[in-house]
């Protein structure tokens, strides 16, 4: 592979600096700095602009929530690029070049090829839920960042048929390369000792070429340009045939010999630098320059054109250039400024009022409030005003809202189930009746008096009382016996004179009444049950 | 592409608003919610959350997918 060479003004050979594309593809290549494995998420890392322990934490995720992880890693170190840049593993197999965008594309459809597999095999199980939770937020994601996936749906076949830049594979000494990709993205400039040639016969060089020979080396100073580039691009050219036209860029040095031996050598004379003038032909007509440029009026010819390649297809998005090559694209239309919405603002009042009014209503009854039904409200009135929010927009607000309250009740169930109330709670049952409901006290303080009760000797009364979050005290009488089965989620269990505190406590414990009452003892059976907090049971007076 | 966008624009010159599909599928998961869970159908919190994420990321699909095919 040889970089572009052209004389320099003290005849001496260098190579010209090497070629850029206009739009260079962003490539996705592993990352050999602060990589755990392969490199691989420190890559993605570096690609994306997040912390490589997201991707980590993903990895891992779908590795034991479904398997996918451990193929989408080694589909991501198969696709991705070396850390030096190099071809990745199955570039080099297939021969091809992908861009990021082509290499996240096909990881995506890595992972939504697992979870068809873990639909078409076990249906709905964990490993599907994490799969598709993570194609979902994948193809969030993708979109929030302005990818179009439909448009590279569409350019998979053109990307994944992209052949590598000729700087990235290694190719036999004087071998020649049909090339039909642009030039490579700047390989380093290294001196070059070999002449420049060119792959066609003297005999069939136009005279344009033997005039070039003649022409006096100082006249070729001139910006560094890639040579070869010129003679395959410009229209009308010898052996400008589309396609498989050999970019003389990477040719093999060939030893310097005049394209006819009776031209004379080019000399390295020393002059003063000539202007450059074009002697024939105009652009689009074939003509060329003494230096076998094409005619370029408006200054110097410009190689890097994408569209002067004869690779250049409209459908490659690395080369495509709408502004030159693509009809004019409409002036995108200025969205007038939606008309603000109230139906937010009006459901989440709505939701409010409806939520206030249940409160109300249950605060007044002998059950107390309770959230379930409240936030089961709420969440159906956010759920209306959404479907209305669908047809007249503006409803992400109201979505955001509904997921907190759902949230809230999910970890309402999650610790020891929804209080069935709020707020301060006494009791003082006096009759048997009265005692034949759960005391629960849900979030707050609660105060359980039994002294008042009037029992028949001999007789069993059982009591469940039950607290969320907050402190429970229980007074019995002292002339009862007393058993206690009681439990706490975190907190302390004091009866009488035992305490046993932690978490998951558990109590059971007999106690004979203080004062012998007149006859057979009642016996007072306390079924306690526990959250966050502190519970008590002690005699009254 | 450019010609049929126009052309589809054209064809449906009267269309004032487009459907929320997000909105729509959320507004559907959460009455449904709202309702199970005032009927103590929902007491368990391990079913209550993954119906509710599983409901939201469908309901982006849905709503990705579509705007997908409105871009098109």
């Amino acid at each position: 592979m040889c970089a572009p060479l052209v004389l320099s003004h003290d005849g001496g050979m260098t190579e010209a600096p090497s070629r850029e594309p206009a739009a260079p593809p962003r490539v996705l290549r592993r990352s050999s700095e602060g990589r755990f494995l392969m490199g691989v998420c420190a890559g993605l890392a570096r690609h994306t602009g997040i912390d490589p322990v997201v991707f980590r934490v993903g990895f891992v995720i779908l590795l034991f929530g479904s398997g996918i992880g451990l193929f989408l890693y080694i589909a991501a170190y198969l696709l991705m690029k070396e850390p030096s840049g190099r071809p990745g593993l199955i570039e080099q197999w297939t021969h091809r070049d992908f861009d990021a965008d082509t290499v996240m594309a096909l990881l995506t459809a890595v992972l939504a090829l697992g979870l068809g597999i873990n639909l078409s095999t076990v249906w709905l199980d964990t490993g599907t839920l994490v799969a598709g939770l993570f194609l979902a937020v994948a193809l969030l994601a993708a979109h929030a960042h302005g990818v179009d996936l439909m448009k590279l749906a569409r350019s998979m076949p053109e990307r994944l048929n992209r052949r590598p830049a000729p700087s990235d594979l290694d190719v036999p000494a004087g071998q020649e390369r049909v090339t039909d990709f642009p030039p490579p993205p700047s390989p380093p400039v290294t001196p070059q000792p070999s002449p420049r040639t060119s792959e066609q016969p003297a005999a069939e060089r136009p005279a344009a070429t033997a005039a070039h020979a003649s022409v006096p080396p100082e006249t070729r100073e001139e910006p560094l340009r890639p040579y070869g580039v010129q003679e395959e691009d410009a229209p009308g050219a010898p052996g400008h045939d589309g396609r498989t036209r050999v970019a003389p860029a990477y040719e093999p040095a060939e030893p310097a010999e005049p394209a006819d031996p009776a031209e004379p050598p080019v000399s390295p004379a020393p002059a003063e630098p000539e202007p450059i003038t074009y002697s024939q032909g105009g652009y689009g007509t074939g003509g060329y320059d003494a230096h076998e440029r094409p005619f370029a009026p408006h200054g110097p010819y410009q190689p890097l054109d994408p569209a002067k390649r004869t690779t250049w297809s409209p459908y490659d998005p690395a080369l495509y250039d709408p502004a030159r090559f693509a009809p004019p694209p409409a002036p995108r239309p200025v969205r007038p400024r939606q008309p603000r919405s109230f139906i937010g603002a009006i459901t989440i009042l709505l939701a409010t009022i409806i939520g206030g009014i249940i409160v109300a209503v249950q605060a007044a009854s002998p059950s107390g409030v309770q959230p379930t039904v409240v936030g089961g409200a709420v969440l159906v009135t956010l759920g209306a005003g959404l479907l209305i929010a669908a047809w007249w927009g503006k409803g992400a607000g109201l979505v955001a809202a509904g997921t907190m309250v759902a949230l809230l009740i999910g970890v309402g169930l999650m610790f020891g189930g929804l209080p069935a109330k709020v707020g301060s709670s006494v009791w003082v049952p006096t009759t048997i009746e009265e005692t034949r409901q759960v005391f629960d006290v849900g979030v707050g303080d609660g105060e359980l008096d039994l002294t008042e009760l009037t029992l028949k000797p001999g007789s069993t009364l059982e009591v469940d009382v039950a607290v969320t979050l907050g402190t429970l005290e229980i007074v019995v009488p002292p002339d009862t016996r007393l058993e206690v089965h009681a439990t706490n989620k975190v907190g302390d269990i004091q009866v009488d004179q035992s305490l046993r505190g932690g978490v998951d406590v558990k109590l059971d414990k007999v106690l004979e009444p203080d004062v012998k009452p007149e006859g057979e003892p009642a016996t007072i059976v306390l079924n306690i049950e526990g959250g966050v907090g502190d519970v008590e049971v002690r005699r009254g007076a | 592409m450019w010609r049929s966008a126009v052309a589809r624009d054209l064809e449906r010159p009267r269309r004032v608003h487009r459907t929320d599909w997000m909105a729509l599928l959320s507004g559907i998961l959460f009455i449904v919610l709202g309702i199970l869970i005032m009927t103590r159908s929902i007491t368990d919190p391990l079913v209550l959350l993954p119906v509710l994420v599983t409901g939201l990321g469908f309901a982006g699909l849905v709503s990705i997918i579509s705007r997908v095919f409105r871009s098109k």
